[in-house]
């Protein structure tokens, strides 16, 4: 085989990892991105600095003719994706002689979607994965190369997460890269239909605490889904907003049931709240309008043990 | 059950194929009293040709549309090949010494794991070197032997007990009269703290090792805390007319040990080949007792690797070394391990079986490799 030519679409910071790497060896000709994501472009036009790779700023309406027109232009004979918003079209894929791979950052069927990383966390998994597919003409539904799974840590935040599963990501890249270069049969699997499930980007509704329903664990678990993304997780204390940045789940206390979302103590490590069925958790850090704070500076904005957190 | 096998060569153990080869249909023969079992095998030469390795194991499960693959590979060829054999779903046991060990432990759920734990291993020789209070070491090792993870595991082990390397030594590798020690011998000279030697070396380069080390005229002072290959009967031979420095370190399995699985493997390994069983063997033969206990479990249903390895969680295998067990976190089989210290008298071993160590394990396994590393893509011990 002629050498490969890459192109790589990606709208955020998983993608770094493997460009790095890609670059470091020579092997892209060219990063396309959605022209509204300024952070990444930038991110990506700092990686590729000195390499001569450009980088395409793609407009919604008209990216799939941007990206036709870059594999022809750069004879362009294989496409990698880690994540990309928009869906491309089988006239686009199949103009490239190896096709379109798309780097999920979740396990497929199960994770098919737009933030697979929130929702692993958000169902409180125990490990999160990298699927490494073809791209057909559905939304990740084609067929399977590998999927790699990796634990997740306790205190893993969206942040960290994204981090390792983004390394996760550029091995697995690396490694299509080898089994392309020597000209090996890429075995393709068909994923389970019967175990799919496709979820939607978060709403507003998914980022809030509801301190009625959610035990100790499924509070810290959003909480952990929404930083730094978010700024945490949204509550409502004293009609104020405030976000959860980082708790940890205290002994749970079945004599001592208080209403879920009230404030038992503040002291130096934090808030401590009651959740669900006698549990609790510590918070150590929020953001509100003042800024970043640790949470026992809530004090200066008068709320109080015996305020009650809330829902919307 | 159409089972295939890969196996590798070696220059350096040239018997390994037969050897491993042997074990698997020994113990077939053994325990399968209606062996209906075809083997179809292919070579991939030393194992580090990565190319060469996945066309072999294609041609395995899609040409020859193989149940079950035995692959005798390392694992920084296993990451490479990984898809194919996700796109198999058929059960895979990877075969290997344990030089090396993953970077990330959580398993594909259609593949097994059987090593001779040599990673682990040294992972305890470092703690063992710790726990006697040495705190200065050397690390000696080959250009060859340092390729793989276990050296990382014996300093690690060590170094997070504690201790401190104050001194890397690769030797000359030169497998004949000009291997020499001098640089190793020069630095234990300048530095008198150091009086602990982590080592690694297979047994050819260990026997040349241990020559220069009894020459050394300072070398009763010294503690070697050593990997399972300077354990092996070719290493020690040197050692039988006496030395004065210590010896310890943990072997996977033994010829001596008087309990009946490994009577039965001798016996019926000898039989079969008219030739002593070696670890290679041990890793055919325990091949072979894991394909047995498919057989048994899968009701002659081998298209779904996953629903195999389901099958075979809680079971315990009664290998020649101890009870295997199936590590369901992993996907590894784990056994109990050999404490070894050498008689400075006539360089026999001293062997203790101790209890598989459960703790251990989960600490080894808990300790991620970091950063970026390098070493040998061929298997361990096959170059």
């Amino acid at each position: 085989m002629k050498d490969l030519k890459i192109i790589l679409l990606c709208s955020s910071r998983f993608a770094l990892p493997a460009i790095k790497e890609l670059a470091f060896y020579r092997m892209l000709s060219i990063v396309a991105i959605p022209a509204y994501c300024d952070e990444i472009i930038e991110n990506v036009e700092t990686i590729l600095q000195g390499t001569n790779i450009p980088v395409l700023k793609l407009d919604k309406n008209t990216f799939a003719a941007e990206i036709a027109g870059a594999i022809r232009t750069n004879e362009i004979n294989l496409g990698l994706v880690l994540t990309f918003p928009f869906k491309i079209p089988s006239s686009v894929f199949d103009s490239v002689l190896l096709g379109f791979y798309n780097l999920h950052p979740g396990p497929l069927p199960q994770y098919r979607g737009a933030d697979p990383v929130f929702r692993q966390l958000v169902n409180q998994e125990k490990q999160a994965g990298v699927t490494l597919h073809k791209i057909d003409v559905g939304i990740d539904t084609g067929p399977l190369v590998i999927i790699e799974m990796l634990k997740i840590d306790p205190t893993d935040t969206y942040g960290w997460l994204t981090t390792k599963l983004a390394n996760l990501a550029a091995k697995l890249t690396g490694n299509l890269i080898k089994l392309l270069n020597m000209e090996l049969n890429i075995a393709l699997k068909p994923q389970d239909e019967t175990k799919a499930r496709y979820y939607k980007r978060q709403q507003a509704a998914d980022i809030v605490v509801n301190w009625q329903t959610m035990n100790a664990d499924a509070v810290i678990a959003l909480i952990h889904a929404c930083n730094p993304w978010n700024k945490g997780a949204v509550t409502k204390i004293n009609n104020q907003v405030i976000r959860l940045l980082d708790a940890v789940k205290l002994a749970e206390n079945k004599d001592s049931i208080q209403e879920p979302g009230n404030i038992r103590t503040i002291g130096n490590e934090g808030i401590c709240v009651s959740t669900l069925n006698g549990g609790a958790i510590l918070i150590r850090m929020v953001y509100c309008d003042e800024g970043f704070l640790l949470a026992n500076d809530l004090i200066k904005l008068g709320i109080m043990p015996g305020n009650r957190f809330e829902g919307f | 059950m159409k089972i295939g096998i890969l196996y590798p060569r070696s220059k350096a153990h040239p018997g390994i194929m037969f050897d491993f080869i042997e074990g698997i249909k020994a113990a077939l023969g053994h325990f399968q009293k209606n062996n209906t079992a075809q083997l179809i095998s292919e070579t991939i030469g030393y194992g580090g040709v990565e190319k060469e390795v996945y066309e072999k194991a294609e041609k395995l499960l899609i040409i020859e549309g193989v149940d079950v693959l035995v692959a005798f590979l390392d694992l920084r060829i296993l990451e490479l090949i990984k898809p194919l054999f996700f796109a198999s779903g058929r059960l895979i046991l990877i075969v290997n010494p344990g030089a090396n060990y993953p970077e990330n432990w959580i398993p594909q759920p259609n593949i097994l794991n059987l090593s001779l734990q040599h990673g682990f291993l040294c992972w305890l020789t470092g703690k063992q070197a710790a726990s006697k209070n040495i705190t200065n070491s050397v690390m000696a090792s080959t250009f060859y032997d340092c390729g793989y993870l276990h050296t990382a595991a014996m300093v690690k082990a060590f170094v997070n007990s504690g201790g401190h390397i104050s001194f890397n030594y690769i030797n000359n590798q030169r497998y004949d009269d000009a291997f020499e020690i001098k640089q190793l011998t020069d630095f234990l000279i300048s530095d008198k703290e150091s009086n602990g030697l982590l080592c690694i070396f297979d047994s050819l380069p260990a026997s040349l090792f241990y020559l220069c080390l009894r020459n050394y005229a300072e070398a009763r002072n010294l503690h070697l805390f050593v990997s399972p290959m300077m354990l092996e009967e070719k290493a020690l031979e040197p050692l039988k007319a006496g030395f004065d420095f210590s010896i310890a370190g943990y072997l996977p399995w033994h010829i001596s040990l008087e309990n009946n699985a490994n009577q039965d493997f001798i016996k019926s390994y000898q039989q079969k080949t008219n030739k002593q069983p070696t670890i290679f063997s041990l890793l055919g033969w325990e091949s072979g007792l894991i394909l047995h206990q498919v057989f048994l479990s899968s009701a002659e249903n081998y298209a779904d690797g996953i629903q195999i390895v389901g099958n075979l969680a809680g079971k315990s295998i009664n290998s020649p070394r101890g009870v295997l067990n199936l590590d369901t976190e992993t996907n590894y089989f784990t056994a109990p391990v050999y404490s070894c210290v050498v008689s400075q008298q006539s360089g026999v071993l001293s062997i203790e079986q101790i209890e598989f160590p459960e703790q251990e394990w989960k600490s080894f396994v808990a300790n991620s490799t970091e950063g970026v590393s390098s070493g040998w893509t061929n298997t361990y011990l096959c170059y």
